[in-house]
Formats: structure tokens, C-alpha cells, sequence
């Protein structure tokens, strides 16, 4: 059977990305964002994948992947290919972006080639701001060499003394300064930008007083993420998540070294050497090492002409003007972002927290956003005596820290912490409230698939639903029992949970597609998802499609599944959604003989996410909803404007020749504003219109 | 406090299991369910107690149900606990700590009110299942954590049951050692240990011929969800012995690992499947059935959750009366004067309805009094009475409950010519005030009956009885002469008009 390397199908979606930064749709700093999205992608790619594999060598630790490479090909395969994908980033940034930058007025300019006044701006500049903030750290017998901040920004110099002895200092560049230092206008209504690195570079040897500087270099460097710490010999996942976190930021084996071009060789070897790397795990940059930074470049310059203007999100028709909980009991509600409004769903959680009659919420939180208003409204309804029980997910890479801030405050506040699952990460996305109301007691649940991050919840595509559904009211009870206190699960009544059973369910159900199929009777897969990985579910939909069921996948990023292989896949469809919204939705659709049965899920089809992950996947009951998903999933495939179709692991645009145009996410909206454009005609008279909450 | 809310946590030795539900109109809506694992049967068969840790974690666990009660503002929770704990030496400590740390009572169910829910739950799954229905005759076997039965069904009800001290969670405890032993081979000795048990039981009372074999437990349920049968409940009994040969050549860990389970959960399987080969052989049973609900379920359920099935209660009674007449045979009672009695009786009994105010279930017991009050005539004429007492109490008939049983064996041990019941006596001991009086009544009513059939049977047939005022009138249809004979035995009305504040007369039906 034939596959794909998992890292190598990443590395495509990075590149479908990469594309969007030399989309001339697309506003020219909304560009250059792609182009730093790019490179925080590849940053945590060096991390945590190209990191692994090198552990896995070092520990020498033999596995194959999915082609049935080794790790050591694998590893060479990923350095050759980051490569590639390296210059072809600085390729566009320096012969597109750049120039339509400077076309635009905002321009990169040399230290040297500024006049008098320029120059003396920043001399200024640098004696005042930088200069005292800067710490250089010599290096030799006495002082070993200095653990330099992961990712950061660096400078190396050789310096020779008085008896021409040679040594070597590292500067780090400062992080809390803007790195692209704004000169004054001159009058020309242009914006000239320095880099910080260069600046310093201009005033190096004020640095060491005594000293020649004989040699320069910029650099950086990237270590492994491994949060060192083993969680079945630890009592306290908090404080050792904690300890981690510290180690990290400095620790880590170096899996990249970026030293901008020109270096000499001598430097480029000193550091190669220092930080024990391997020849090929050196990249040269011409210029701007760290992408990544011209996300703050893009708030920095106010343009408002060259960004993307605010969408407006509308609300659901059903929750306009209605009390929530109302609306939920009349029928279930789909909310899809962020063409509804997330406020729907801070708004749910707020109610729940301001309601008498509301006894009990529970939630999971996963990755959350600065200052969440649903922190805010946990912290109140706890406040306000209700029993509050919050999963803080401490092991959402990268969000740790963050985490663990908001499960103090909520602590403090009195709810009901708890800190993750041993061994399992929390990944579902759900929300319970019990309510007590005349003559019982009712549960109203949230089941999405994105984060409760109000930010995210602006640039990702999700979906999810309230509901009051009995079945699936009890089943996150049982969720949380087992996850908060250790309950063992018992028979789901609607759900399928991981680690338990949705790789099973998803199995059963193409097993299903198939043998309608050989019966005669129609049938159809379409499945969207952010990841197809798990050799499983690729091998039962290749069985499928070689048995002869249609079968759609939009997957975004990696898929190992190989579309279009004659004798395999020949019946496989692939296409990736990659445009100004991050696809993040999951929805699993089977024909089963005319009676659709649809899914939304947190997980996608990786063996992470069906066996060391806390997922749910939730059957769609309603036959209104049922439609909208299904609406929904021929929007993405009638996409041609950002779309991509896989053919044996390469992606080509979609080809739009006899196609209608159209673009998804836009029609998303446009889809959304008709919904509740109709349902205020119908609905209200003018005059009560003012009663109505617009759209945002 | 709302009335309509209520839980249940309920202790066995394996797990703690707890229900939350909320009363809608006539049926119950469940709000929260769960378990949690424990083993408590290491402790209690091995050491004899429940260590301090178990005891510690035990209440941890309920103060956690407890807080998961309090978001629903439930305040009504009752705790409950499986037979086999009285077997631990510190019970007092238990029930002490857990007052303590939760505020919660624990009421420990007796090991025949365990059967005999279950027994409840089995008729009825028996009921909902067309091929068990069209099966004539059926072996259910119940494995609880410290106790075995066998019962035998037929004609839609169960005949009788064999009880057995060993469960299979006390034999894992008890065969331990051998299975430290004897790597692959413990289980054929735990059948040979069970062959030699069955057999000494069959020289009393023989295992019938049955068609399906019926059975429930932990350990199935965990097999059938790890086989993936969870829709399948019914299999060949080679399909069972099949995979029982095939785990039985395993060592427990691989057992463990092939069907990713822990290992007292493996031995726990291989030791089920062991014994239902062998009640299988005995049986002569062909097929299997696996029932869904295990017996904690079935307390659970038909305790607490469930509205009386009238079916299945008669059912149920029928079996006990049909048990406490195959005592009788045993003990070569005479069966005629016992019906006789037990008519007359149940007669006595609905004219009074009005004046003693008791219920079915009284009437029931002065049923089983009337069949079994003369039982102990094999042992001794003149102290009968203690004798079929003891007979009673010795017995083990499956629906009765210990504190009936206790009842029944009273009135029946009152029944001869004293004047007085001694309720200070070591057989009222726990009775209630109630419940005296109860035994009283049920007895003044013996009385009558049993002293107008001695040795009169034939002429006591069509007798009818009729209050009038404050005399019970006795209509037979007698010539006066034999009216006097009657007379001559009739002694024992003056405990009846203690009791009852009314007297009783013969009268000639004309």
C-alpha cells in the first residue's frame, strides 16, 4: 500500500501556507502574516518533530513510519526538505514582499545607507534604549558557554586583545524591544524600518572596550520541546509541568542552527562546534533570521489599508432575542465560527453563571485566550455558590504556562481544579450546566470542536452545538466522572469517547459504507478533519474505495493517505482547505442507505488522538442541523479558491476551469448574514427590530 | 428538600457503584452513574478484614459522590453494601469510619436479599427474551463476589436453588497459592474442587436436566465487551469451552495482556467460564446466555429504580411456596392438613381484614406459617413446634429474607397450646414493636386454623367464617356430635381473643 510520510505532508501544508503570502488576493500584510505563520509553524516543527526523530537517533531507538522509513531517512529526507522550504520563504519575502513593500512606502533600510540624521537617530536610540538593557557573555576557560535562550535572537563576535589572543562574547539580541526600530519620516510620508540586530551590530565594539572586534554573525537557535518530566513517577503534575516549563526555555538538545549570510566560516564552525550540531542541521538565511517576528511588524505598522478588514460574524437566528436556555430546550443549535458568533457561547457560559437556578457547571479548557471571559464568568458563578468543576489541561503544548495561571485564579475562586488526566491529554471541547427548573433538574451541554478562546475563535473555522439532549447530557456527565474523579467509563448512550471507542465507531462506520455498497445501495464518505495520520482508518477507507464507495476527504494539513493511487485510492477525493481562516472543524459523514449519520468531533483521525487523548464525537440527531452540516460539507467541496487536491501526496490547485467560483469561507458568511437577514424579516416587524442584537 | 431526587452508592468487593436519578411521573431519569474500582476481596478473603487504606479510600470515594450529589443539590443518599463485608472481622470499624467521614450509614443486604433481586431481574430478562421464553427448562447461575447459586427453572418459574458458600471472587482468593503453583493447571484443579462440591450436594437434592444455561456476573460482562459481542447474549456451550481451553493455557499475565484486562480480572474469567463448564456438564446444558445485568445492577435496579413488576412478584412467591412444600415432603409433612390449614387460614385471615389491618405480604407469611407448621413432627411429636422452627431457620429458600424467614419460623414456633408468647425471647431478638405484634396476630390466626383441622380434615372443608360484632363465627357443615369433637380440640380461641379482643363460635351450617 502506498502512504505518506506524515513530517513530508506537514511540510506541504506549510507550503500550501506559504503560498497564501504570494497570493495577490490576499492584502499585502495579511501576506506578510502568512509568511510569519510560516515560520512559527516551522519553528515548532523543528521542535517537536524534527526534535523527536533526533532523540529517537540519539537513543537510537529503531522505528519506521507509515512508508517504511527509518528515523535516520526520515531525518534526512526532513533536512533536505526544510531546506527547500527555507529558501523558498526568503525567496518570497525578498523578491515579492519586500519590493511590494517598498512600493507601498515601508522600507528596510541599511544602517549605512541612512543620512546624518537617520544615523544619528538611531545612535541614539541605541546609547538610551539598547546599550543598558545588553549583557554580553564572553566565553573562555573560566566562563563556559552560556545557555542561550531557545529561539532567541543572537549575535557572536570574535574579538581580539592587545596581544591579538583571540576570544569569542555572544549578545543576546533583547526581546522586549521592537526589532524593527522606526526612524523618523523625512518628509516623504515613507516609513524606514531597521532591524535591531543590525543596529547592534553597527555599535558592537562599544560593547568591548579594550577589544578588536574581528569577526561578526547573527544567529539563532532551536531546541527539542520535550517538557522533561515523567508522569507516572510524579505526585505533583503541576509543580513538575512548572519545573519543566523553566527548563525548556533554556535546556533542550539544538536541532537547528540559523546563521545569517555572510558569516565566515570560522564563526559558522565555532558555533557548530560549541553546540555540538551536525553540518546539515545549519541553515543560512539571507537576512530577517526569525520570521516570526513580522507578526509584530504587521501591528506595528498602521495600515489598515494593506490588512484584512474585520468580518462580521452574525448570530443564530434561534438565540437572538430569546433567553439561551430557552432557545436550547426548543430544538438543538448549530453554531458554526466564525461566521456565528462565539459570544453564543461565552454568552451560554455567562447566563449559566449569572442564573439562579443554575446548580453546577462543568468545563473543559484547553488552550484559552488572555483575560477569557469565560474565566471570568467560572471565577463569578463560583462566586455565587454554584458548584464549578474546570479541566485545565496543563498539557496543551506551548500553553502551559498560560494554563496554569488561569487554574490558580480559578482556584482561588473556589472552583473545583482539576489538573488533566495521567497519561491522557483532555482534548474534548465541552460545557455542561445543571439547572434546576420547576419540576426537574435539566442539563444544557456545549460539544464544539475548537478551543473556548474567544481569539481563536475569530480566525478558526469550528463547529459545535447546544443541545438538552438526555443521552448526550449523561454521557458528559460520565465524562467528567471519569476524568475528575477517576470513575471507570461505563456504556456510552450517544457519544463515542476516546481513548474508548471513536476509532471503533469510525471503522464500523466505513465497514458499514462498504458492504451498503456491495448490497447496491448508495454510499458516501465525506470526512473533514485537520490531520489524517492513523494507519487504520487509511487503510479501511483505501478498502473502501476499492470496493468502490465515494469517498471526499478535506483534510488541511497532514495526510499520510495517499489520494488517487490506482488500485488503492483510485475513489478517493483529497483536497485541503487553506485560506484566510484556519480550518479547524471535524465533521464525519456516512450515507448509510439515505439516513445520513454525521459526526462533529475534537479529534482527528491520529492515533494520538484515538488512544492517548480525552475526544468526543457527537452524532448529529436533528434533521435541521443534519442539512446545514450537510450544506456546509458541499460548500467545501465546491471551494475553488482555496483549494488544494492531493495526487499521491502533492497538492496542485484546484483546477477552476468550468467551475463556478467560489470561495467557502466567504460564502460561510454570506450564508450566515442571509440566515439572519431572513429571520428578522419574518419574524419582526420593523418596529421591533431595535430589539435585536445585529450582527458584529 | 426535594423528594424527587435521590441516590444510591452501593459497595461490593470490586467496585463502588453509584446512581443519581430524579423521579419524572412514574419513571426514574438518571442524572449521574458511575464506578470505581476497589478490591476489597484481597483484603477479606485472604486477611479476614478490610485494611485501614481500603477503608480510607472507600470514603474518599463517597465524599466524592457525595459532592457530585451536591451539584444537584441531592440530598437524600443512601449507602448500601454487599453481602460478603459482614464476613469482615472489623465490620464496626467500617461502618464506624464511614459514619464517620461521610455521615452516611451503611446498611450491609443480606446475602438472600442479593439473590433474590437478582432472581428478580433474571425473570424478567427471561420474560424479554424469546429464546429463553421458549425454553422449557433453564439453569441460572448467580455468581456473586462471595457467594454461589444454582437455581432451576421451569414452567416459567423457579423451582428451586442450590446455594453455595464460594463465589468467584472468594475462590481467586482461595486458590491464590495454587495459582502460584501451578502456573497453567489451576483452573483444572478449581474444577475438580467444584465437581467435588456439586457432588456432595447432588446425594440431597440432584441437578435437573436443563436446556440453556443462564448466567450473569462482572466477569462475563467484561468477556463479552473485550470479544466484541456486546449485542450477542447467546453462544453454544462449545463456544465457551473453547475459549476457556484456549485462556487456560495461558499464564495470567499473558491472559491479561491478550485480553487487556488486569490479572484478577483474567483469573476472575478463566475461573467463571471454569465453573460454567462445569454446571454445564452437570446440567446437561447446550447452550449459554449471558444476561446483561450483573447482580449489583440487579439490586440496584430492582431495589431502587424500578416500579414493582406484579408478574414477577408473584413469581416469585410462587417459588418460595413451592420451596417451603419440598421442605414439607422432605420432612414427610402431612401435605393435606397443611393446605387444609393454610385455607383456613387465608380464610380467617381476609374476614378479619378490617379488624387486623395488615397487608399481603403478612398474609403471605401466615401462608408459609400454615405449610410449615408441623414440619418438625420427624424430629419430635410433642416439641414439633421448635422443631419445625429450626427447620425453618436452617433452611435456605431462595425469595426469603432473613428477618421474614424470622417471622414465618416464630409463628410457627408459637403455634401449639401455650397461652403466651415470650417476646423477650432469644427468637425476638431485633424484632420491632411492630413486628411482635405482627408475629402475634399472624399466630392467634395459626391457632384457629390449625386446631379446627386436627385430625379433622374431612370435616373441615367449605367451612366459612363470618364476624359479627365482636364473634367470629365459624360455619361448619357438621352434625352436632362431630361439632362437639371439634369443640374438644378447639383450645386454643382464648390466645385469639387476647389478641384479637373477639371471641370465636362454631355454628352449624345448615
Amino acid at each position: 500500500m502506498e502512504y505518506i510520510n506524515r513530517e513530508l505532508s506537514w511540510l506541504e501544508f506549510n507550503s500550501r501556507v506559504l503560498s497564501e503570502s504570494v497570493n495577490s488576493r490576499n492584502p499585502l500584510l495579511e501576506r506578510v502574516k502568512f509568511l510569519a505563520i510560516t515560520a512559527s509553524n516551522m519553528d515548532e516543527f523543528f521542535m517537536v518533530r524534527i526534535g523527536g526523530i533526533k532523540h529517537k537517533i540519539q537513543n537510537d531507538i529503531e522505528e519506521v513510519d507509515i512508508t517504511n522509513k527509518t528515523v535516520r531517512e526520515q531525518s534526512i529526507d526532513l533536512y533536505k526538505k526544510t531546506k527547500e522550504f527555507s529558501k523558498k520563504q526568503y525567496n518570497y519575502l525578498l523578491t515579492s514582499i519586500i519590493p511590494k513593500l517598498n512600493e507601498e512606502g515601508i522600507i528596510f533600510v541599511r544602517y549605512e545607507s541612512l543620512e546624518q540624521e537617520g544615523q544619528a537617530f538611531l545612535t541614539d536610540y541605541f546609547m538610551e534604549t539598547v546599550y543598558p538593557i545588553l549583557t554580553p557573555l564572553a566565553v573562555d576557560p573560566a566562563r563556559p558557554l552560556p545557555f542561550l535562550q531557545n529561539l532567541g535572537l543572537n549575535l557572536v563576535v570574535k574579538l581580539s586583545d592587545d596581544r591579538d589572543k583571540e576570544h569569542h562574547a555572544f549578545i543576546q539580541v533583547p526581546g522586549i524591544i521592537s526589532r524593527f526600530i522606526e526612524i523618523p519620516e523625512c518628509g516623504d510620508g515613507k516609513k524606514r524600518f531597521v532591524l535591531l540586530e543590525e543596529l547592534m551590530l553597527e555599535h558592537v565594539s562599544e560593547l568591548f572596550e579594550g577589544y578588536k572586534v574581528v569577526d561578526r554573525a547573527i544567529f539563532r537557535i532551536t531546541r527539542d520541546a520535550f517538557l522533561h518530566y515523567n508522569e507516572d513517577e510524579t505526585e505533583d503534575l503541576l509543580n513538575e509541568i512548572k519545573k519543566s516549563l523553566k527548563s525548556r526555555r533554556f535546556g533542550g538538545l539544538p536541532v537547528r542552527v540559523e546563521i545569517q549570510t555572510p558569516a565566515s566560516s570560522v564563526l559558522e564552525n565555532f558555533l557548530i562546534d560549541s553546540y555540538s550540531l551536525l553540518a546539515h542541521e545549519v541553515y543560512r538565511p539571507p537576512g530577517f533570521i526569525d520570521l516570526k517576528h513580522f507578526f509584530s511588524f504587521y501591528e506595528q505598522v498602521d495600515r489598515s489599508d494593506l490588512k484584512f478588514s474585520r468580518k462580521k460574524s452574525y448570530a443564530v437566528p434561534e438565540l437572538s432575542a430569546k433567553n439561551i436556555f430557552d432557545a436550547i430546550k426548543e430544538k438543538d443549535i448549530l453554531l458554526h465560527h466564525p461566521f456565528n458568533h462565539f459570544d453564543h457561547v461565552v454568552d451560554f457560559i455567562e447566563k449559566a453563571a449569572n442564573d439562579p437556578s443554575v446548580l453546577a457547571i462543568k468545563q473543559t479548557l484547553y488552550r484559552v485566550s488572555g483575560n477569557s471571559p469565560i474565566i471570568r464568568a467560572l471565577i463569578k458563578a463560583s462566586e455565587l455558590g454554584k458548584q464549578v468543576t474546570v479541566l485545565v489541561e496543563l498539557k496543551a503544548r506551548f500553553d502551559e504556562e498560560r494554563n496554569i495561571d488561569w487554574a490558580r485564579q480559578l482556584e482561588k475562586a473556589g472552583c473545583n481544579v482539576v489538573y488533566g488526566l495521567l497519561g491522557l491529554k483532555v482534548h474534548a471541547k465541552v460545557s455542561l450546566i445543571v439547572r434546576r427548573e420547576e419540576d426537574r433538574i435539566v442539563r444544557y451541554a456545549h460539544i464544539g470542536t475548537g478551543n473556548y478562546n474567544n481569539s481563536t475563535a475569530n480566525v478558526y473555522t469550528d463547529i459545535g452545538i447546544l443541545t438538552i439532549s438526555r443521552k448526550v447530557c449523561s454521557d458528559i456527565s460520565k465524562l467528567f466522572n471519569i476524568i475528575t474523579g477517576y470513575s471507570i467509563p461505563m456504556r456510552w448512550e450517544s457519544l463515542a469517547v476516546a481513548p474508548f471507542n471513536i476509532r471503533t465507531r469510525l471503522l464500523s462506520m466505513i465497514e458499514e459504507e462498504k458492504k451498503n455498497h456491495e448490497l447496491g445501495y448508495p454510499a458516501k464518505i465525506i470526512m473533514k478533519m485537520n490531520s489524517l495520520v492513523d494507519k487504520q482508518t487509511i487503510d479501511a477507507l483505501y478498502e473502501a474505495s476499492t470496493t468502490g464507495v465515494e469517498v471526499q476527504l478535506i483534510v488541511r494539513g497532514v495526510s499520510c493517505l495517499s489520494a488517487n493511487v490506482p488500485g488503492q485510492s483510485e475513489n478517493i477525493m483529497l483536497k485541503s482547505v487553506v485560506g484566510r481562516y484556519l480550518e479547524h472543524s471535524r465533521i464525519y459523514c456516512f450515507e448509510n442507505r439515505g439516513n445520513t449519520k454525521i459526526f462533529l468531533s475534537s479529534a482527528d483521525c491520529m492515533d494520538r488522538n484515538f488512544d492517548r487523548r480525552i475526544e468526543i464525537m457527537l452524532p448529529i440527531e436533528s434533521h435541521e442541523n443534519k442539512e446545514k452540516i450537510m450544506d456546509i460539507l458541499d460548500l467545501y467541496l465546491m471551494d475553488t479558491e482555496n483549494s488544494f487536491v492531493q495526487q499521491r501526496g502533492h497538492y496542485e490547485s484546484i483546477d477552476r476551469r468550468g467551475k463556478i467560483r467560489l470561495d467557502v469561507q466567504q460564502e460561510l458568511f454570506n450564508v450566515a448574514r442571509q440566515n439572519f437577514k431572513e429571520y428578522m424579516k419574518t419574524e419582526f416587524t420593523a418596529q421591533d427590530m431595535s430589539s435585536f442584537v445585529p450582527g458584529k | 428538600m426535594r423528594r424527587d431526587l435521590f441516590s444510591v452508592i452501593f459497595i461490593t468487593l470490586k467496585a463502588i457503584k453509584f446512581k443519581m436519578v430524579q423521579k419524572i411521573e412514574d419513571h426514574f431519569e438518571v442524572l449521574e452513574e458511575g464506578e470505581y474500582t476497589l478490591n476489597l476481596a484481597s483484603d477479606l478473603f485472604s486477611k479476614g478484614r478490610v485494611e485501614f487504606r481500603n477503608v480510607e479510600y472507600l470514603s474518599e470515594v463517597i465524599n466524592r459522590i457525595m459532592r457530585l450529589a451536591s451539584g444537584y443539590q441531592i440530598v437524600k443518599i443512601k449507602l448500601y453494601g454487599i453481602s460478603s463485608l459482614k464476613e469482615a472481622e472489623n465490620i464496626d470499624y467500617i461502618y464506624d469510619q464511614l459514619l464517620l467521614k461521610t455521615k452516611l450509614y451503611m446498611r450491609i443486604l443480606e446475602n438472600q436479599e442479593e439473590q433474590l433481586y437478582f432472581y428478580k431481574m433474571a425473570l424478567k430478562e427471561i420474560r424479554n427474551n424469546e429464546d429463553l421464553l421458549a425454553s422449557k427448562t433453564l439453569s441460572i447461575v448467580s455468581t456473586g463476589t462471595g457467594n454461589l447459586s444454582i437455581g432451576y427453572y421451569r414452567d416459567r418459574e423457579i423451582q428451586y436453588v442450590h446455594n453455595f458458600k464460594n463465589g468467584i471472587v472468594k475462590l481467586i482468593e482461595i486458590f491464590s497459592e495454587v495459582r502460584d503453583e501451578a502456573e497453567t493447571l489451576h483452573h483444572i484443579i478449581l474444577e475438580n474442587y467444584l465437581k467435588n462440591t456439586f457432588d456432595s450436594v447432588k446425594k440431597f437434592m440432584p441437578f435437573n436436566v436443563s436446556e440453556i444455561l443462564v448466567v450473569s456476573g462482572r466477569e462475563m460482562k467484561q468477556l463479552r465487551e473485550r470479544l466484541g459481542f456486546e449485542e450477542k447474549t447467546i453462544f453454544e456451550i462449545e463456544e465457551l469451552e473453547e475459549l476457556y481451553f484456549e485462556y487456560g493455557s495461558y499464564k495470567v499475565e499473558v491472559l491479561a495482556e491478550k485480553l487487556d484486562v488486569s490479572e484478577s480480572t483474567a483469573v476472575g474469567i478463566l475461573y467463571t467460564l471454569a465453573l460454567y463448564k462445569v454446571v454445564a456438564e452437570l446440567t446437561e446444558s447446550k447452550k449459554i446466555v449471558i444476561l446483561e445485568t450483573t447482580i449489583q445492577d440487579a439490586i440496584m435496579e430492582s431495589k431502587f429504580f424500578r416500579k414493582r413488576d406484579l408478574n414477577i412478584e408473584n413469581q416469585v412467591e410462587n417459588s418460595i411456596l413451592r420451596a417451603v412444600k419440598r421442605l414439607g415432603r422432605r420432612y414427610q409433612y402431612n401435605e393435606e392438613h397443611a393446605v387444609l390449614v393454610q385455607d383456613l387460614s387465608l380464610k380467617i385471615y381476609d374476614e378479619l381484614q378490617n379488624l387486623h389491618a395488615m397487608g399481603k405480604k403478612e398474609r403471605f407469611y401466615l401462608e408459609l406459617a400454615s405449610l410449615s407448621h408441623d414440619m418438625g413432627k420427624f424430629v419430635n411429636l410433642s416439641e414439633h413446634q421448635k422443631y419445625s422452627h429450626n427447620i425453618l431457620m436452617a433452611s435456605d429458600i431462595i425469595g426469603l429474607l432473613r428477618k421474614e424467614k424470622q417471622i414465618v419460623a416464630n409463628v410457627v414456633l408459637h403455634h401449639g397450646k401455650q397461652e403466651k408468647i415470650n417476646f423477650d425471647g432469644p427468637t425476638f431478638r431485633d424484632f420491632t414493636a411492630s413486628e411482635k405484634v405482627m408475629v402475634a396476630k399472624l399466630t392467634a390466626i395459626l391457632k384457629i386454623a390449625d386446631s379446627l383441622e386436627a385430625g379433622n380434615a374431612h370435616l373441615m372443608k367449605d367451612t366459612e367464617f363470618k364476624l359479627d360484632g365482636k364473634i367470629l363465627y365459624i360455619f361448619v357443615k357438621q352434625r352436632i356430635e362431630e361439632l362437639m369433637m371439634i369443640q374438644l380440640h378447639f383450645k386454643k380461641s382464648h390466645f385469639f381473643t387476647d389478641v384479637f379482643g373477639i371471641r370465636v363460635e362454631l355454628k352449624n351450617r345448615k
